[in-house]
């Protein structure tokens, strides 16, 4: 758990999440066709045979999917965006053209841009990677050798990054990439905000993210400092999401199942209330008339000023 | 002309990656065509890749927007270009911002421009490295002297520094020697920068002979010491530099190796 992470704890907002921790989530290695859609969903009966069982479970991400539609909509919009979006490919270059003509024959095919499939290990959710992953492959080494496997692996390093908005500096493994967009986006708040999730992927960078579009949602940063607030706020006015958005933003389908029970359990305990509040309000109401009607009665027939003698008769007057 | 031959590497965005530092596969036999709504069928020739940029780290240049001078980098205000991990740097330690538009157009109206103004870019750090400089000039011990600008120039070229001539000013009185009264004994040549910055710079004398049982003692870190001065009107340029702080040092010590492997270990 680097220093980042650990920062997130402190929280409140995230404090019932922290207890869970973080997990590893079923890897979204969907396969799209420019200019189609797929029929049969996410998952070609075809592709089974050629993938290992427990690679094509994870394709499916049904586990997931179960839960995410009981979820609240703010939640599911984030989850869209964070695991059924394609994100940009950073491994492969996809060719512009539409159509290629075959140079000795004449003959023009239509050009598809098939992905290369990156996979995310945990990992991904320590650091800000800025997208990229592992692609796993094979290399043909000579002419005449069976093709060997190879991990293409991004290279890590730690580094310190600054939020404008949160005024914190952090701690956290990138990649030069990662460093790189910080600096085309003229700072981490202005690439955190631009970014879509799936382009983020790392949980503890989306954490963040959610921590700044909260701040931003509430209106309350700076430490208090109202002018430089009202600057900060001119600047990323355009990026400020709804409260209801923001809450659930950035949380793993473990984390929004818990938030959403606990928030239903509260909202159950608010519904049914105990007896014994109807009750005391009752008997209060039922003592508040007997003093009352009780006063009025010592008003008309007070012993005191039966015993006290300095005190003028009613009728002394009259006499 | 120059569009028609450079197009076909335009177009192709493998020519201009803007990323060196990520991996960029290609699949050497490209997947079949598929038809709309169906998975394409991959094979294993289709997961053989060719690496078609490595994730070398090569640095690259930052724009950065200065908001305080910063030696041998620039004055405030200035958009200089510099290696993306110094900008990176000096923008987390608040002395640079990222040179966008909206910072060009705020800092230019809040930043006071008339701080640090030397006549170049390394002007500044020349100034202050020839004023915490201690010149030692050999001289003969046996044969007779007086002090010439060559001398100077040629001890500021012993010590990797190179001056011309005609950028410094000689001390007004002559010196001349073998004298053993002047051995360690400071006196200040004027040493001026672009026409502009004059910087006073200390000067030790120090007799040396090619016979080395005539040579003098060696002294440990002399230069790191405060010293006589051999004419008293010196003292008001020495007032104007940088006061030399002695290290302290415990008697018997030996050579600094030494010292410093001593100091780990204890």
């Amino acid at each position: 758990m680097n220093k980042i992470s650990k920062l997130l704890k402190n929280d409140n907002l995230d404090a019932w999440s922290s207890k869970l921790g973080t997990f590893q989530l079923g890897l979204p290695t969907q396969v799209k066709i420019q200019g189609s859609e797929n029929k049969m969903g996410s998952v070609n009966p075809g592709v089974k045979a050629l993938l290992h069982p427990a690679r094509f479970k994870r394709i499916l991400n049904v586990r997931d999917l179960k839960h995410v539609e009981k979820l609240p909509v703010g939640y599911q919009k984030f989850y869209k965006e964070w695991r059924e979006r394609e994100p940009e490919p950073v491994h492969w270059i996809p060719r512009q053209e539409k159509w290629e003509r075959n140079a000795e024959t004449g003959e023009v095919k239509p050009v598809q841009n098939i992905p290369i499939p990156t996979k995310y290990p945990h990992q991904v959710h320590d650091g800000l990677w800025g997208g990229e992953g592992v692609v796993q492959g094979l290399v043909k080494k000579a002419k005449y050798r069976s093709p060997v496997p190879r991990f293409w692996v991004p290279k890590l390093q730690e580094s310190v990054v600054y939020s404008e908005i949160l005024d914190k500096y952090m701690e956290i493994v990138v990649t030069e990439r990662a460093l790189r967009l910080i600096d085309e986006n003229f700072g981490l708040d202005n690439y955190l905000l631009k970014t879509p999730a799936c382009d983020i992927q790392s949980l503890t960078a989306l954490k963040l993210k959610r921590r700044i579009l909260l701040a931003l949602a509430n209106k309350d940063f700076s430490h208090g400092d109202v002018k430089r607030q009202e600057e900060l706020y001119e600047k990323y006015k355009q990026y400020v999401v709804p409260r209801e958005e923001a809450e659930w933003y950035g949380l793993s389908v473990k984390e929004a199942v818990a938030r959403f029970n606990v928030l239903e359990k509260n909202a159950k305990a608010a519904e049914i209330k105990p007896l014994k509040y109807q009750l005391r309000l009752d008997l209060l109401q039922s003592l508040d008339q007997v003093t009352v009607t009780s006063a009025k009665e010592e008003k008309s027939s007070s012993w005191m000023s039966k015993l006290n003698p300095f005190s003028k008769p009613e009728n002394a007057e009259k006499s | 002309m120059w569009k028609k031959v450079f197009q076909p590497f335009i177009e192709n965005p493998a020519f201009f990656q803007p990323l060196r530092t990520t991996y960029v596969v290609k699949r050497r036999f490209p997947a079949g065509l598929v038809s709309p709504g169906r998975m394409p069928s991959l094979r294993k020739r289709h997961m053989i890749y060719e690496t078609l940029s490595d994730n070398q780290y090569k640095p690259q240049n930052i724009n950065i927007l200065l908001r305080k001078y910063v030696e041998d980098i620039g004055r405030p205000g200035e958009v200089v270009s510099i290696k993306e991990s110094k900008g990176r740097f000096l923008i987390l330690t608040k002395m640079a911002e990222y040179a966008s538009a909206e910072n060009v157009a705020r800092v230019n109206t809040s930043v006071d421009k008339d701080v640090a103004n030397f006549s170049s870019r390394y002007a500044g750090s020349t100034v202050r490295t020839l004023s915490e400089f201690v010149l030692n000039i050999s001289m003969n011990k046996e044969n007779p002297w007086t002090l010439e600008p060559w001398h100077i120039r040629s001890a500021f070229r012993k010590a990797h520094v190179h001056v011309p001539e005609n950028c410094f000013t000689m001390p007004s009185e002559p010196i001349s020697g073998p004298d053993m009264a002047l051995e360690g004994k400071e006196f200040f040549i004027t040493v001026t920068i672009n026409n502009t910055e004059k910087v006073p710079v200390r000067c030790r004398i120090h007799h040396w002979t090619t016979q080395p049982q005539d040579r003098l003692p060696p002294v440990r870190d002399h230069w790191k010491f405060p010293v006589d001065l051999i004419s008293p009107k010196d003292e008001e340029i020495a007032k104007l530099l940088p006061r030399l702080t002695p290290p302290e040092l415990v008697p018997d010590d030996g050579p600094a190796c030494l010292r410093n492997k001593r100091k780990r270990i204890g």
